[in-house]
């Protein structure tokens, strides 16, 4: 590396090194999916926006097309496969995953990706209602059949525990046991019959694996049986996850290793925070306290936490531990205590590790030290808050004064507070709308809208942030707004003068036309040349 | 498809953020369709939701607190380094990114990557040329800036 800029061409050699590859194998089939996923609602008859046969079509043979991807209509046309399996048994391979299934079940592609996972397949004897799709199952029309006598339905998957990992305690409360399946940790639960199932069924079991890459994630067996025949049905299902493996097992954990195996994670937590938070040269990680020693307590001067610049260098203490979790990953224990006046705390960090030391997931509990960002900068930044029984809801400007060319980042956010874990939040094109208003001039930029009716998942207490976006008509009037140019730019610039920025939060609980919410919000920023 | 993940992965700077915008792009351009009124300019169209989808995911990105961390990250990094620090220039590229805006990452990559003009740029962000032309050099001397930071942490 020399210090000398790159070249135009040496430049191009690398994106194409680094980012010429072409997208992964199955990303087309997971996203065809996901469009016919997002189709579902509106078609079945919602406000949604009507969407012309025509544009599914450009924007579907896009996707396929930009793979030379030719969609498989066979027995299973979702991205995996079904070969003849031992003696009365078919396998089923998808990605990563393989099991083996009676002859005569039926294995059904139902592909479909949410946020958090995803639905790979339908296994089992229920027959699949024709409506729900012949080569693709609608997996939500699915889960509206109810199980006829003698039939088994399983729904094969993926999940993710958000902030967490499959080795969380609270995760094993009874009925749910922790199981090994194919040498990963795993859980099963055994529902037994569920009073009232709407499924009709006598026995109702799941098993959730985790997934090699990561304890954060894994993937879910959901099984339903209904009788006649539920003791056999429960053993082939047994059978089922019995023969669940991965076509590459991960490699097992070398005890006489952990040792070394931590020092190298430390490293690379080390290199990896420098990296993603950009750390100047001479600053010190938070990690590059720890020590060469299980157990023994280090002392150093650290300039960040993991994500953030401390206000001043900091003292702290720390030391870390090794164990292994379950059979596949290792868990490094790290624990930073710090002083600031006559305010103390201690930070605990939990690193999954995989067995080569690389990591796969951490979470942190504990009090961090002040950081920069609690610091009020020399120019506080403009915020605006408000608040009712269920939401809260701020608009802030990253600085309060831009220069004419500076881009004005204005980010609004709104968080659900409760009673319950998530709430459905419906709302018109956005849940947030933007109003600019010149401060002692006629210059105005805004425009709502009531339609169509979308909706957000808003999880409590976790804030949903929208950026600034243009809404409104463009004017050939420069004493009255802006002109097309302004409005086609996706980076907010202002002339010079006061502006006030106005967000509106306008959303309703239980469907459209619910209970409504509505909280206004404003900042106030110069422009200066 | 793959225009589409070389884009969001030179924006995101991970392949799997880039595979999730690159997802987000096409459920949101089927969502859109309807606003794109000439289909002559459904690359730039494209081209900028690809955009958006990867601010969009960086943004999300930023906000973690409990994260995880992608194995391709790990040994991408770990695959090519020398002491700890990238030693090719696609590794130096990427580490280099990490320190400029979504913005710039943008313009970089359609112009570097995607080989697109000033024009085209224009068109598939919806900014003037005279824009592009003066944003695309700030970040292209940004880029140069975290070269040469990178480079100087390399030398220590």
């Amino acid at each position: 590396m020399t210090g000398t800029p790159w070249s135009d061409e040496r430049l191009a050699a690398a994106y194409r090194a680094r980012f010429g590859a072409v997208a992964p194998e199955g990303l087309a089939t997971e996203t065809i999916a996901a469009v016919r996923a997002g189709r579902t609602p509106r078609a079945a008859g919602s406000i949604g926006p009507r969407l012309s046969w025509l544009g599914v079509a450009a924007v579907l043979a896009v996707v396929a097309v930009g793979t030379g991807l030719a969609l498989r209509f066979g027995l299973y046309p979702g991205g995996g496969s079904v070969t003849d399996g031992p003696p009365g048994f078919k396998t089923f391979t998808y990605g990563e995953i393989a099991f083996d299934v009676p002859a005569e079940w039926s294995i059904r592609d139902a592909s479909t990706f949410f946020s958090g996972g995803s639905v790979i397949a339908v296994v089992g004897t229920l027959p699949v209602d024709p409506a729900c799709g012949i080569g693709h199952v609608d997996i939500n029309c699915y889960y509206e059949q109810r199980l006829e006598p003698g039939t088994i339905s399983i729904v094969v998957g993926s999940g993710a525990y958000r902030g967490g990992t499959i080795f969380d305690a609270e995760r094993a409360a009874p009925p749910t046991v922790r199981t090994t399946v194919a040498g990963m940790p795993a859980l099963f639960t055994d529902r037994g019959r569920t009073a009232e199932s709407y499924y009709l069924s006598d026995l109702d079991l799941t098993w959730e694996i985790a997934q090699p890459a990561t304890p954060s994630a894994v993937y879910r067996i959901d099984v339903g049986i209904r009788g006649p025949g539920v003791d056999e049905y429960r053993r082939q299902a047994e059978a089922l996850v019995a023969s669940f493996r991965y076509v590459s097992p991960p490699p097992a954990l070398d005890p006489a290793a952990a040792a070394e195996v931590a020092l190298v994670a430390l490293d690379e937590a080390e290199f990896s925070d420098r990296t993603m938070w950009q750390l100047a040269t001479g600053e010190v990680s938070w990690y590059a306290c720890f020590g060469d020693v299980a157990g023994a307590v280090a002392s150093r001067e650290v300039d960040s936490t993991p994500g953030e610049h401390l206000v001043a260098a900091l003292p702290v203490e720390c030391r870390w531990s090794i164990a292994a979790e379950g059979t596949a990953f290792w868990r490094l224990e790290l624990e930073t205590s710090w002083t600031v006046g006559a305010t103390s705390g201690t930070v605990r960090e939990i690193r999954w590790l995989r067995p080569d030391g690389t990591a796969t997931a951490s979470t942190f509990e504990g009090d961090f030290p002040p950081s920069s960002a609690d610091e009020p900068s020399g120019e506080e930044r403009p915020l605006g808050t408000a608040q009712d029984e269920t939401f809260y809801f701020e608009v802030m400007a990253s600085e309060a004064t831009y220069a004419p060319d500076e881009p004005i980042e204005i980010v609004a956010s709104f968080t659900y507070l409760g009673p319950n874990d998530t709430e459905r939040v419906y709302h018109a094109a956005s849940p947030i709308g933007f109003r600019i208003e010149e401060v002692g001039g006629s210059r105005v930029m805004g425009g709502a809208m009531d339609q169509p009716c979308l909706n957000t998942d808003a999880e409590a207490g976790q804030p949903i942030d929208m950026p600034f976006t243009k809404s409104g008509a463009p004017t050939d009037d420069p004493t009255a707004g802006f002109d097309r140019g302004w409005y086609e730019d996706p980076v907010l610039t202002l002339p010079p003068g006061r502006w006030r920025v106005f967000a509106s939060l306008s959303v309703s609980l239980g469907g459209c036309g619910g209970e409504v919410h509505g909280l206004d919000v404003s900042v106030e920023v110069s422009v200066e040349p | 498809m793959d225009a589409v993940y070389r884009l969001t992965h030179a924006i995101v700077n991970d392949p799997a953020d880039a595979a999730d915008a690159a997802q987000e792009t096409f459920v949101a351009a089927w969502r859109q369709i309807r606003s794109l009124r000439d289909p002559a300019r459904f690359d730039a169209w494209l081209q900028r939701i690809a955009v958006n989808a990867a601010r969009m995911t960086l943004r999300g990105r930023g906000r973690r607190r409990v994260r995880e961390i992608a194995t391709s990250a790990v040994t991408e990094t770990a695959g090519s380094t020398d002491g700890g620090r990238p030693t090719d220039d696609g590794a130096r590229l990427a580490s280099a990114l990490d320190r400029l805006t979504a913005d710039q990452r943008a313009l970089l990559a359609l112009h570097h990557l995607d080989g697109r003009s000033v024009a085209d740029i224009a068109a598939a962000l919806g900014i003037p040329g005279g824009t592009v032309k003066s944003r695309l050099f700030t970040a292209r001397r940004a880029l140069d800036a975290a070269l040469a930071a990178d480079a100087a942490e390399d030398g220590r």
